[in-house]
Order: C-alpha cells, then sequence, then structure tokens
C-alpha cells in the first residue's frame, strides 16, 4: 500500500473539492428531517424545541465527525482496519454487560445521551470488508468467500442478539453489493442468495423470538392483530395513505398529533413525512436519496484505488439499504423492525454513523492520488 | 500484480456498477410505486380511517386508594354501593310507555303548563306503580313501590327528552344488598362483569344466573367517598368531587375537555352564517327569532326549549349539531391520561359519552396525590367507522379493566388530632393549631377552625339541602369555612418573634444573656410611641426575664443592634418562604427586607422605607412581617431541634428532605430554650412567666413545656392570640403552635388551648396518661 500519503490539505478545503451533489443532497434531506421531527415532536412531552435542538446538536457533530475524517487519508484509516474491527466488536460485546435499556442491550448509557454501538459496527464493517477484499482474488473461489462472510457475520450475529434484526438484516446488502463489486462469481453470488433465503426460513424456527415471530404475522395478516401488533403498522399506513398527492400540510397530521403513532419521530418519520408532505415529499426525499447514491457510486466510477472503490460502494449500500427497509416497514411492505432512516430519523448515533459514511465517501472522492500506476486510459 | 488482471478487474467493476445501480433504481422504483399505491389509488380510503370518529363507549371508573393514619386507620376510603340500572330500550314495561311520557311534554309543553303536566306525570307514575317490573322489583328489593317508580319515571322521562341515551344503564335503585345484587344479575350484562372486577372480585366463579329474572335491568356498581371521622383533619385531607370544567387548572391536570365552549361557539358562528334566508325564515317561525341574529347563549336557550317534533324541525333546518348540544352538557371533561396517550382528545366534536363517577380531588391531600389515589379507570373505545359489527371484543380500538389507586399513609396520628381539634373547636375564636414532630417534620396534627364535613361535598348531590350547605360553605366570605388558617393565612407573629431576635442577637455577639436593660414601659421613636403590654415598666431586665415576661423594650433593643438585614439569612431560613409541606394553598409569609420591600412596595414610599420604627416592629413581630402557624411550628422545631429546620409534611412515605440549617449554635439556642421554659414554668409572683397560670391552675402536666405567647395586634379588631412552643421541653418530641384570631393576650386564650391538648396527650402529674409522641 502507497505510503506517500502527503500533508494533507485542511479539511474545509478538501470540502471544496468535494461532490457537490452529494452534500448538497445531504443538506436538503437533513433540512427536511429537522422540519418533519419539528412537526412530530410537537405534542410530545418537552415541546418540539427540545428534541429540534438535541437533533441539530446531533447533526453538527456528525458534520463534526465528517469533517474530522477528511485529516487523514482513507488509506491511513484502512491500515488499521483490523484494530477498528477489534475495537467494533468489543463494543459489541461489551453492550451485553450492561443493564438493558427498553428490554434490549443496544446502547451504551453515556448519561447525556446513549451510544448504539451496532451503528459504528457498521462503517467499520465496510472498512474491514473494503481492507480483506482489495487485492486478493481468493474470493473468485468459492472457499475465498468463506472468509469475508465470516467476518461479517460475527458483527451481524452479536447485533441480532441484542436485539436488533432489522439493523442486522439492513447489513447483509452491504456485504451482498461490496462481494458483487469486487468482482466475486455471479454463480456464486446467486448461491449466496439462496443459501440467505434458506437461512431466513431456518431463522423462523431457530432464531425469531415470539415478538419477532408475531410482527411477522401481523404483517402478513394486519387485520387479525390491528390492536396489539399491527396497530403501528396500520396507523403508519393509515397516515400515509391519508396524506394524499400534496400531503395536509406541516403540523396538520392527525394520526401522528393524536400520538396514535408510535416511534413518530424516529423510526416512523417517514410515516410523518408522507401524511404532511404528501407523495410529492416523500418522492422528493426518495429522489434526494437516489441522487445522492448515484454520486456515491460516481465517486466509486472515478477512484481507481481497489479498496476506496469498494468502501465508497459499501457507503452507498448501507445508507441505500436503510432507506429502502425504512420506507418499506413503514407503507407496509417489509414487516415491523426498528431502523430508522438516514439523516432524518431523530437519534444521535444513526445521524453520526451515517455522517460518517458520508464522510468516507468524500475522502475517497477528493483523494486524486493515482496509486497503483498512472491513469489508464485503455 | 500484473497490469491485464487490473484491467480486467477495472472493466468488471465497471459492469458490476452498472447493476448496482440498477438495483438501487429497482428497489427504488419499488418504494415510489408502493407509495403511489398508498396515497393517490387508495387515498380515499386511508383517509376516511384517518378522520374517524373514536367513541367512548363505556368507562368504568376505579376504586380511589384509601388513605390512612400514621398506624393505619382509615381516614377516608370508597365504598362501593351496589345499583340497578334500567336499559330503557329494553325494559318490558305494559302500561306505560316511552311515548306517553313524550306525548306528555308534547301536550303540555310551555312552562305556564306544569301543573297540568304534572299531573299527568302523577297519573303516568301511579300507573307504572301497577306494572309486574316494578312490583316484582320491589318485592325482590325489599324497597317501597312508589320509589321505585319515581325512579323509573325520572330515567323514562330523561330518555324521553332525549337527555339520556336509551341504551345507556340509568340507575333507578341504590345500594341494594350484595346478595341480591347478584341473584339479580345476568350473564349476558358485561355492566356486571365489570362494575364486579372494579371491586377486585372475580366475576368467573359465580355460578351464572342463566334467564335474567327482570329483562332490561343492568347490575351496576356505583361508590361514595366516605370520610368516617367527618369533619376530623378535614383541611388535610380535602374532599372529592366532580371534575369542573370550569376549573381550568384541574382539567389541565386531571383531563382533557371534550367540548369547549369556545369550539361550540365557533361552530355556531359557521352554523349560522350558512344558513340560506329561506331556511331562517322558516327558523324564525319556529325559534321566535332570527337565528342568524341569536349568539350562542340565545340560541341554547331557545332550542332548549322547544318541542320534540319542532327540535327535529329546526335539526331538518341545518341547526342539527345545535340541537344535539342541548341534549349534553357543554363541557364535557374526560379525565384519563390514558385516553391522551389513545388520542380520543381531538376531534371534540365527536364524543358521545362523559365520564360517570369520575372524581377529581379538591384541597389536601386528595389535591395534592390525585394522581397516586385515583388509579385508572377501565375504557372501551370504539371506532364509530368501524361497520364490521362484530360482536365481540375485538371490535374495541381499546379495552381496558379499571386498576384501583395507590393507598396513602399520612404522619396524622388520630390521637393527636382529636385532642387539638378537641381544644380548638370549644373556642369561641377561630383559629389554627398545627403539631409537628421536631425531628422528622412529620405533621401530627393540624386543625383550623371553622371547618367543614368533607362528606357533604361527595357527589351525587341528590339532596337540595347537601346542595345549599355546600353553597353556603362556598360563599362564607365572613367565617371562610374552607380555608386552611394553619397554612393559607397569614399572621403577624407578635412576640413569637422575639425567640429568633434573641437567638440571632446571641449568635452574632450583640447581647450577654447577663447583660441588663432598663424597661421604663415605654418609649418614643421617630414621634412614634411604643410600649411594653400595658405600659407596664418591667424594670431591670435580663434575657431571661425578657422572655419570661415578653418584654417589648429589651428586643426593640436588640432588633436595632441587629437591623432588618443582618437578620434576613436567619430568618429567611422559615419566614417569607414556603415551608414547602405537601399541601396546596401555602402562603409564604413576608419578612421585610431590602428585596420584598422593592419588589411588593415600589409606589409606596413610606412602606418602602426603613426606619429604626420599623426595626423595633420587626423585632416584636409587627409591622409588615407575617407569617403562618406552620411556619411558628416550624420556628419551634428548629429551636427544639438545635437548630435544624426541618420540611413538614402530610405524606408518610415521602422521601426525606435533609433539613436546613437555622445557622444558630447550639449553645446559643440552650440559652433560649431555657428562657422559653421560664415563660411556663416560673411563677415568682410579679414577675412570672406569661404562659404560667394556664399551665398551673388546672393541674401541672406529666412534662415540662416550653413556649412563647404573643399577642400580636393587627388593624382593627382584638390582637391575634398566639402560643408557641414544644415538649417535653428537657427532650423536645413535638413543636406546636395555635392561634386564635382576635382573642386579645396570647397567654389567656392561646395558651390554654395547648394546654388542654397537651393534656389530653400526656396527662396531669396526678393522673398521666402513658403515650408517647406520634402514637
Amino acid at each position: 500500500m502507497s505510503d506517500t500519503v502527503m500533508a494533507r490539505p485542511s479539511p474545509l478545503a478538501l470540502l471544496k473539492r468535494a461532490d457537490f451533489m452529494l452534500l448538497g443532497c445531504v443538506g436538503l434531506i437533513v433540512l427536511i428531517g429537522l422540519c418533519f421531527i419539528a412537526s412530530a415532536t410537537r405534542t410530545m412531552g418537552g415541546g418540539s424545541v427540545a428534541y429540534i435542538g438535541r437533533q441539530a446538536i446531533f447533526a453538527g457533530l456528525g458534520v463534526g465527525a465528517m469533517l474530522a475524517l477528511q485529516r487523514v487519508s482513507y488509506l491511513t484509516i484502512l491500515r488499521h482496519a483490523p484494530l477498528l474491527y477489534l475495537i467494533g466488536l468489543l463494543l459489541l460485546c461489551g453492550v451485553f454487560l450492561t443493564p438493558a435499556i427498553k428490554g434490549a442491550h443496544c446502547w451504551y448509557n453515556l448519561y447525556l445521551f446513549n451510544v448504539e454501538p451496532s451503528e459504528l459496527m457498521k462503517p467499520i464493517l465496510i472498512i474491514t470488508l473494503a481492507y480483506y477484499l482489495m487485492y486478493r482474488d481468493s474470493y473468485k473461489k468459492l472457499m475465498g468467500l468463506f472468509i469475508p462472510l465470516v467476518l461479517a457475520m460475527v458483527p451481524l450475529v452479536l447485533i441480532m442478539k441484542e436485539p436488533q434484526l432489522g439493523m442486522s438484516l439492513a447489513c447483509t446488502p452491504i456485504v451482498f453489493v461490496m462481494l458483487l463489486a469486487a468482482g466475486a462469481r455471479l454463480w456464486h453470488l446467486a448461491l449466496m442468495v439462496c443459501c440467505g433465503g434458506i437461512g431466513m426460513v431456518g431463522m423462523w424456527f431457530f432464531v425469531l423470538r415470539e415478538f419477532q415471530k408475531l410482527r411477522v404475522l401481523a404483517w402478513w395478516d394486519p387485520d387479525k392483530y390491528r390492536l396489539a401488533e399491527a396497530w403501528q403498522l396500520l396507523r403508519s399506513q393509515t397516515a400515509i395513505g391519508s396524506g394524499g398527492f400534496f400531503g395536509k400540510g406541516w403540523g396538520a397530521a392527525s394520526q401522528s398529533n393524536l400520538n396514535l403513532l408510535p416511534e413518530k419521530h424516529t423510526d416512523f418519520i417517514f410515516s410523518v413525512i408522507c401524511e404532511e408532505g404528501g407523495f410529492f415529499m416523500a418522492a422528493l426525499l426518495i429522489v434526494l436519496f437516489l441522487l445522492m447514491a448515484l454520486s456515491g457510486l460516481g465517486i466509486a466510477a472515478r477512484t481507481r484505488e481497489p479498496a476506496g472503490r469498494l468502501i465508497a460502494v459499501g457507503c452507498v449500500a448501507m445508507i441505500c439499504s436503510q432507506v429502502f427497509i425504512n420506507t418499506g416497514v413503514a407503507t407496509g411492505l417489509l414487516p415491523t423492525t426498528g431502523l430508522t432512516l438516514p439523516f432524518v430519523s431523530y437519534g444521535g448515533s444513526s445521524i453520526i454513523s451515517s455522517f460518517i459514511c458520508l464522510g468516507l465517501l468524500i475522502n475517497i472522492g477528493a483523494t486524486q492520488e493515482p496509486v497503483l500506476a498512472k491513469e489508464d486510459f485503455a | 500484480m500484473p497490469m491485464n488482471t487490473q484491467k480486467w478487474q477495472l472493466g468488471i467493476f465497471k459492469t458490476r456498477l452498472g447493476v448496482i445501480a440498477g438495483l438501487l433504481g429497482l428497489s427504488f422504483t419499488v418504494s415510489l410505486t408502493r407509495l403511489w399505491q398508498l396515497q393517490v389509488t387508495r387515498y380515499e380510503k386511508y383517509n376516511r380511517l384517518a378522520t374517524r370518529d373514536i367513541s367512548v363507549e363505556k368507562m368504568v371508573p376505579a376504586i380511589r386508594a384509601p388513605i390512612y393514619d400514621r398506624c393505619g386507620d382509615l381516614l377516608a376510603y370508597d365504598q362501593p354501593f351496589f345499583d340497578l340500572s334500567v336499559r330503557v330500550e329494553r325494559l318490558p314495561l305494559e302500561m306505560v310507555s316511552l311515548a306517553d311520557v313524550a306525548d306528555a311534554w308534547e301536550k303540555f309543553p310551555d312552562p305556564g303548563a306544569r301543573e297540568a303536566r304534572e299531573a299527568e306525570f302523577e297519573r303516568l307514575r301511579g300507573r307504572l306503580c301497577a306494572e309486574p317490573f316494578v312490583r316484582d322489583l320491589a318485592k325482590t328489593t325489599g324497597r317501597d313501590e312508589q320509589t321505585i317508580a319515581g325512579a323509573l319515571f325520572k330515567a323514562l322521562d330523561a330518555v324521553a327528552r332525549k337527555r339520556e341515551s336509551p341504551h345507556t344503564p340509568l340507575k333507578i335503585v341504590s345500594g341494594v344488598d350484595e346478595k341480591i345484587w347478584l341473584g339479580l344479575r345476568s350473564v349476558h350484562e358485561d355492566a356486571f362483569r365489570d362494575s364486579y372486577r372494579m371491586l377486585g372480585k372475580a366475576a368467573n366463579g359465580l355460578s351464572d344466573a342463566q334467564e335474567p329474572p327482570f329483562p332490561g335491568l343492568v347490575c351496576t356498581i356505583s361508590k361514595r367517598r366516605v370520610y368516617p371521622n367527618g369533619r376530623q383533619a378535614c383541611f388535610l385531607l380535602g374532599y372529592v368531587g366532580e371534575l369542573n370544567a370550569n376549573d381550568e387548572d384541574a382539567v389541565r391536570t386531571d383531563g382533557i375537555l371534550l367540548e369547549h365552549p369556545e369550539i361550540r361557539r365557533r361552530q355556531w358562528e359557521e352554523l349560522r352564517s350558512s344558513l340560506d334566508s329561506n331556511a331562517a325564515a322558516r327558523l324564525e317561525t319556529v325559534l321566535n327569532a332570527d337565528p342568524r341574529e341569536m349568539t350562542l347563549g340565545q340560541a341554547f336557550t331557545a332550542l332548549s326549549n322547544l318541542r320534540p317534533s319542532d327540535r327535529q324541525q329546526a335539526a331538518a333546518l341545518g341547526l342539527a349539531e345545535a340541537v344535539r348540544w342541548t341534549e349534553r352538557p357543554a363541557r364535557m371533561v374526560l379525565a384519563e391520561p390514558e385516553a391522551l396517550w389513545l388520542g380520543v382528545g381531538l376531534p371534540p366534536s365527536t364524543h358521545k359519552n362523559t365520564l360517570p363517577d369520575h372524581w377529581i380531588g379538591y384541597m389536601g391531600v386528595e389535591r395534592v396525590r390525585n394522581d397516586w389515589l385515583r388509579g385508572k379507570a377501565g375504557m372501551k373505545l370504539r371506532d364509530e367507522n368501524d361497520d364490521s359489527n362484530s360482536d365481540d371484543e375485538m371490535r374495541y380500538l381499546h379495552n381496558s379493566q379499571p386498576r384501583e389507586g395507590s393507598p396513602l399513609a399520612l404522619t396524622i396520628s388520630i390521637p393527636w388530632q382529636r385532642a387539638v381539634e378537641k381544644a380548638l373547636q370549644g373556642q369561641e375564636h377561630f383559629g389554627a393549631v398545627v403539631v409537628l414532630d421536631v425531628k422528622s417534620g412529620d405533621v401530627l396534627a393540624m386543625a383550623s377552625f371553622p371547618d367543614f364535613d368533607p362528606n357533604l361535598f361527595v357527589p351525587p348531590h341528590d339532596d337540595p339541602q347537601a346542595q345549599a350547605q355546600i353553597a353556603d360553605l362556598l360563599h362564607d366570605t365572613e367565617r371562610r369555612p374552607l380555608t386552611n388558617r394553619a397554612i393559607s393565612q397569614q399572621y403577624p407573629l407578635g412576640s413569637v418573634m422575639k425567640t429568633i431576635i434573641a437567638a440571632v442577637a446571641l449568635e452574632k455577639g450583640l447581647l450577654n444573656p447577663n447583660e441588663t436593660i432598663e424597661c421604663r414601659g415605654c418609649m418614643t421613636e421617630g414621634g412614634q410611641k411604643f410600649h411594653c403590654d400595658d405600659s407596664r415598666a418591667h424594670g431591670t431586665v435580663n434575657l431571661a426575664k425578657a422572655l419570661r415576661c415578653s418584654c417589648n423594650m429589651y428586643f426593640m433593643q436588640m432588633g436595632a443592634r441587629i437591623g432588618v438585614e443582618n437578620l434576613a439569612p436567619y430568618a429567611h431560613t422559615i419566614m417569607g418562604r414556603r415551608s414547602g409541606i405537601d399541601l396546596p394553598m401555602e402562603a409564604s409569609g413576608v419578612y421585610p427586607d431590602r428585596d420584598w420591600r422593592m419588589k411588593n412596595c415600589a409606589n409606596d414610599p413610606s412602606a418602602r422605607l426603613w426606619t429604626r420604627g420599623k426595626d423595633y416592629l420587626l423585632a416584636i413581630g409587627q409591622g409588615q412581617m407575617a407569617c403562618t402557624v406552620l411556619q411558628a411550628a416550624q420556628l419551634m422545631a428548629a429551636i427544639a431541634n438545635d437548630g435544624s429546620v426541618v420540611t413538614p409534611h402530610v405524606w408518610l412515605d415521602a422521601p426525606a428532605i435533609p433539613p436546613r440549617s437555622l445557622g444558630i449554635s447550639s449553645a446559643n439556642l440552650a440559652i433560649v430554650r431555657s428562657g422559653l421554659e421560664e415563660v411556663v414554668n416560673v411563677g415568682t409572683p410579679g414577675a412570672h412567666g406569661t404562659a404560667y397560670t394556664p399551665f398551673h391552675e388546672l393541674g401541672e402536666l406529666s412534662i415540662r413545656v416550653a413556649g412563647k405567647t404573643s399577642t400580636a395586634e393587627h388593624t382593627g379588631g382584638k390582637p391575634h392570640a398566639w402560643f408557641a412552643g414544644y415538649a417535653p421541653a428537657d427532650n423536645p418530641q413535638i413543636a406546636f403552635a395555635v392561634l386564635l384570631e382576635e382573642a386579645g393576650h396570647g397567654g389567656a386564650t392561646a395558651a390554654p388551648v395547648a394546654y388542654q391538648f397537651l393534656r389530653e396527650m400526656y396527662g396531669t402529674k396526678r393522673a398521666p396518661v402513658r403515650r408517647v409522641a406520634g402514637e
């Protein structure tokens, strides 16, 4: 690996070279998120000012983390991937020793706020996979796929045990897409998809807990469970559906104002956006995410350095899979599972981890050093 | 790595990137399609679902938890009454029908024809008596046929006039024996099950009566708050009443207004502006005025006096909503936080039923710990738009059982409370007494006179006599029997203030206990004349004698030596601030330091300026300063307790609040304490303590008491009499303060009250009572 990392220009100067499409999209998405968190939390204890203030601070911390990442080249970070991976695993294990919050071992209670190690694990997982996959071609053999899969499975199983099944499942596309981008053989990938499908069925019998099974059943037949497990789902669908094309207007969401919709400012913020902003606003948000993803892929396409390409693709996959799963849950396409909408949902760990991914993307985009050879005009 | 491999890799990477972009586009297209399906294609369906009507189908009130004294004796509890109610629509009446009652109204609608109508009603009631339903029910319950027929008629009348729905169970017999009540229940009534479950009894274990013996009869339970000791501790306990929708405060904390008059007013404005001239003209013939020019109040009166047929016409002409208003009270209140969670607070115009038997506390611990005591009502919410019409429990949006509140133990001890009230009620003057445990701040007794019977306020108020009594209590501005004089009223403290002056003067080194001052009985300062009691000269006075004889001259000197601002840090530990007792409506009292004067007397120079004369007045507890009886007892507790100021409280299990420090050393407090002991126990002729006589003429107590009398002058009327102290003097357990309004000399009137209750509790030397404080 090249150690010719030059003295890096200041983060702000680097940002100038950054992709403005990417930054613009994210800026707009965060703004939309803040607006609708304000609306969703109006009827909650403490009022929306407190929530908005905290979310703005979290977003500020996220931007800070993003800028801080520009101090070093991503290649330097990449060299420390094994160490990062180890720290991530330790944090994930350590969380089981802390007292449960809301019945789950997902958070470290730091008194000022709670930190979710699983959110931090996501960027680390991407870097680790990139570190392993960048030059090797062992993954072209079926047995060679074994190591990256194990690398991914260990943290995912830990996250699943917390229990954060949704988060864990949302990470599997990252692995798949990174292997795909790295050049794994197509029939190997097809085999993986098949095994994944069989694994899902197996999970129903061996892994899923009672409440998780009920959620799936409720998703399948909402009417039967409409007062309990499907309550949230039905409220969310009603909220989204009643928004219509142009929505009811900011602050006019009846389902949300009535506090009928649980978790409306975190996991179900998308329902509030759909109810108040209508199809128009929801589509705008999705298009913004799509543009963001495409410019992320653009960065990957421009990069000649294999690890950078993989990290960029992994980051895009991470954000997009969360967006797809979150909106799918809100609209009833997928069974209910707690997963945040990146850059939008209220919550510190989520937004900071999303900004870290963004920081990695920008870092890759701004690093223009030819690494292995001169520009290839082939 | 060979170059061609890299090239190969780059090529394949580009292709793969394309595949990934495609996958992305595909998944986002799926999301967008789903959104389009929900928001555009199925908009109608979801919009209907979102704007649905939630109605409260039934609420089963919870049992309000009992209140105990510190030993576990009951002070308040909910007594269940086994009632029988009827659903008018299912009644098997043969001789009288609902239509007959409605006809009577139709025939004699005018207020002038009241007598004719009453005669008609009397005839109907007579026919009701002959109904087999009424006769059998009277036989089974052992009640009078007339009474049952009267109650039944009332129910019929309410339904006929659309005041009540025919499905709602309306009470006709109250307080039936439980066994009879159980025999009358039917399996089919779920009102029975819910009500019975409210008492925490299992309804399942009972063998069910298969055929309801009286169709239409519903077994219900009502409850009534009972205060078994009547007036005892009424100010501490408070009382319960219906949630008064005008009490904005209570509504904010305890309920949600389902239909605010303001909303009605707005709706009325919309209604009348939407009326076209044709409808308005036809309405004018019915209402005798143009509805477009009526205010809400006028329309309400006009509509409620209409005959049923005219009401229908008015409704048909566009005033349906307004007609509906006349059928139920303007301000309905739903009083469950649970309802808030479910969001039934909105939209306000859609709710059908109000909550029966839901009481909230007023005054005292019933108010302060209302949330703790009240429990949670059971509630069934139904979706009005739900057309599935299934009869199972699933049709409810929400279905919860009532849950009883948590019992509350108070710090008061019934023997103390009884003794204190007995002593206080024997007086001809109004007043208050507080007894505190000096170490913990437990309020052992708190009494105020005149008082009231909380049972009187407990709904339902069917008895017109009780209603008149309540009105008297509420409007009696002269006696103010609902004012807790122990904490809500502030008085000049008078000579009790001298204790803290003495303590602070000693603490600051401004006074040597043996130092003497010559008292000539009076003096003049700034053109104002000050004098001792009756202008009698006390001669040479040291601290002990000054306290014993309550010499004003001595303490005026001391007050001037200290000065109002130097005294403030000490005085402020108790005065001019709320003690923090867990009772509502506590007054803070006044300590007239610079901050207070600047804030409260900004426009009154004579009150704002401080003079030497005011120092004199402050030292003897007169002038601008004011104090509650509780604060006086708190001061005595602090002196007795080596200077730790406890926070008084009435909830036994309240988390302990660490005491503040009065800031005076225990050596100095010991000097003050010996002075206070002399007030009661030194009988030197000519210089005896001001409280010596009442504590010695009727037999000496088995314990020694220490205290200070006070005769606090105020503008208008005789001075207020105080006696504040603690007992036993050598090992203080309790501190107390007695105040009698306008009773004259403290030693002559207030001290005997203290003597009475202390004798009751501790006994005299000859006949001691073996009791300990806090028993």
